[in-house]
């Protein structure tokens, strides 16, 4: 075994637990900082696999920002430090048994993809190739410049949103 | 001769020896690397830390010799092993756990805040070929650790069960969010003018160094930093007169430690990547034919800029809250926002022309920036305004009137 794949293999079941954590602890803070473990573990795992424009991105993006935000608002709407929430209503018994034939389902359909088969090649690019080849990638209108101007479109949207619903209406009292 | 030619590279000289080594003893191509890489590593994070002893001396005599006191002075000759003896001190201290604290995020907090500041000295370049690693990305890299360093303090203030804490740690990530938008931005404009997001090519694409074609973005960058660190001016994080001492208030010991140590860490760690970015890192006359020539420069303009950040710390008093927030929002961030869209252009126009006249335009927008940023301040700068608090009337308790009572009975 090489040093990488032991790596690999120690971040890929910190990633699993601590994702199990997210959805199984009681208190949302420690759910909302497990999550962050997992991003990281991501992020790692974007690193093994030389993608660390990604790596990076996810760093910023998921751990700098939205995990941040995430715990910025769990602090600011929640009781703090006594918060325990159940994980289960109901109708547990039924959604899992959907979850199950969809699991059996996917998982049969999936196994006889070739996605399995597939081995990974290193990258060709040094340096900064790899970057400036995403980047043209991303605005070249022959590449994916639709999606990716459709995705700031969106955002942008999301932002004015919540611009509008952060304004206040009536305009007067504290201007 | 032999000696000379490893003296100007010692840190490939001893790599190349391990790596001799380990194939002597039959170790895998794989693994060699991994345990050069983890050798280096601890190096590095070693060294850093060790470093701090010094600086956290040195900052103390500089504040001290600023303010017209002597600083320390008793242990060892000028006082300089009385780090040395905080040290000792503070790991023989009782480590209080307060009651009700909630234990992952109150004991990972200082690790987290430490690990967010060794981190930044993987990416930074030594010299030509030393350094931890040439990422591809390092700026944003650079960003997405001062994210973490976010989380440490959001953590400590959760953690610890002390509204103080909270509310420090609130203003204290607020403030590290807030700053790090116009230093993206200004890193932005670098990677313009380079080419690459990567140190070791920025550095090494400063045939002038960067600071002289964005002087604006260089001063941005460098208030950014000394409030991203939360030093003086912007130490309101820790305003002992208001949130006790802030976020780490409910910390002893050595976890106490560990969060003093990654502050000034802190400092001196964006000094070396203030340097790197504008100030051509390791360049310098004969830099690149003896490499340890690089680390030399490097110091020396690490510690000019650390220096320059100490003298603000100590002369300048502390700004307010709403004050700190003005500064990023309403000034460096439009003014770094224009002065990327001017360099985005003007880059692309001057483009084939001449390095000296790129660097004369550049430094004509830049200052036309600057004070054009500064007069629409002035401009809409309104009069101080005076609220009143309270107007209740109050009788003085004078020695001419002992037994008058008071409207309010006092």
């Amino acid at each position: 075994m090489t040093p990488l794949q032991i790596i690999f293999i120690l971040v890929a079941l910190v990633t699993i637990i601590s994702a199990i954590f997210v959805v199984s602890l009681r208190k949302i803070f420690h759910a909302a900082l497990w999550l962050i473990v997992t991003l990281m573990g991501v992020a790692i795992i974007f690193a093994l696999l030389e993608a660390s424009f990604f790596a990076a991105v996810q760093i910023l993006v998921y751990i700098g920002a939205i995990a941040i935000i995430l715990i910025f608002a769990i602090m600011l709407t929640r009781n703090i430090m006594s918060d325990e929430e159940m994980q289960i209503n109901r109708s547990w018994g039924i959604v899992m048994l959907l979850v199950l034939i969809f699991a059996v389902i996917f998982i049969s359909q999936l196994s006889s993809s070739d996605v399995f088969n597939t081995t990974l090649v290193p990258l060709e690019f040094q340096g900064q190739e790899s970057i400036i080849v995403l980047g043209e990638g991303l605005l070249d209108p022959a590449g994916y410049a639709l999606p990716f101007e459709l995705a700031s479109l969106l955002l942008l949207g999301a932002l004015v949103g919540g611009v509008y619903i952060a304004m206040d209406k009536k305009g007067g009292e504290n201007k | 001769m032999k000696i000379l030619e490893f003296l100007s590279d010692p840190i490939i000289g001893i790599e190349n020896w391990i790596v001799q080594l380990l194939e002597n003893w039959g170790v895998a191509t794989e693994w060699q690397t991994f345990i050069v890489y983890l050798i280096g590593a601890a190096i590095l994070g070693t060294g850093a830390l060790l470093i701090t002893l010094i600086l956290i001396w040195a900052e103390r005599k500089i504040i001290g010799r600023l303010q017209d006191r002597l600083g320390p002075n008793r242990i060892g000759p000028w006082g300089i092993f009385q780090p040395v003896a905080d040290m000792l001190k503070i790991f023989t201290k009782e480590h209080i756990i307060p009651d009700g604290v909630d234990p992952i995020p109150y004991h990972l907090a200082p690790i987290i805040s430490v690990a967010s500041v060794l981190l930044l000295w993987a990416v930074v370049p030594f010299s030509d070929s030393v350094r931890g690693s040439n990422l591809n990305v390092a700026l944003l890299f650079i960003l997405g650790v001062g994210g973490l360093g976010e989380l440490g303090v959001i953590l400590a203030g959760w953690g610890s069960n002390n509204k103080y804490s909270m509310l420090a740690a609130f203003r204290a990530s607020a403030q590290m969010i807030s700053y790090e938008i116009p230093m993206a931005i200004v890193l932005l404009a670098t990677v313009i003018l380079s080419g690459s997001m990567s140190l070791g090519d920025i550095v090494k694409s400063q045939n002038i160094a960067y600071i002289f074609f964005l002087p604006l973005g260089a001063f941005i960058f460098f208030v950014a930093s000394i409030a991203e660190n939360g030093r003086a001016p912007f130490d309101l994080a820790e305003a002992e007169s208001e949130l006790v001492a802030g976020f780490n208030m409910e910390y002893s010991g050595l976890k106490f430690g560990m969060f003093y140590v990654a502050d000034f860490l802190r400092a001196f760690t964006s000094a070396v990547i203030f340097s790197s970015i504008f100030l051509g890192g390791w360049r310098g006359p004969g830099a690149e034919q003896i490499p340890i020539l690089g680390f030399v420069y490097l110091l020396i303009k690490s510690v000019i800029v650390w220096f320059l950040g100490v003298w603000i710390r100590g002369s300048m008093p502390r700004y307010r809250v709403d004050q700190m927030m003005a500064i990023t929002w309403k000034f460096l961030t439009p003014l770094a926002l224009a002065l990327f869209i001017v360099v985005a252009f003007v880059t692309k126009l001057i483009e084939n022309t001449n390095q000296w006249l790129q660097v004369l335009i550049l430094l004509v927008i830049n200052v036309a920036l600057f004070v054009a940023g500064f007069a629409i301040v002035k401009k809409f700068r309104k009069e101080k305004e005076r609220i009143v608090v309270s107007t209740k009337k109050r009788v003085l308790a004078q020695p001419t009137n002992p037994f008058s009572q008071s409207e309010t009975g006092g």
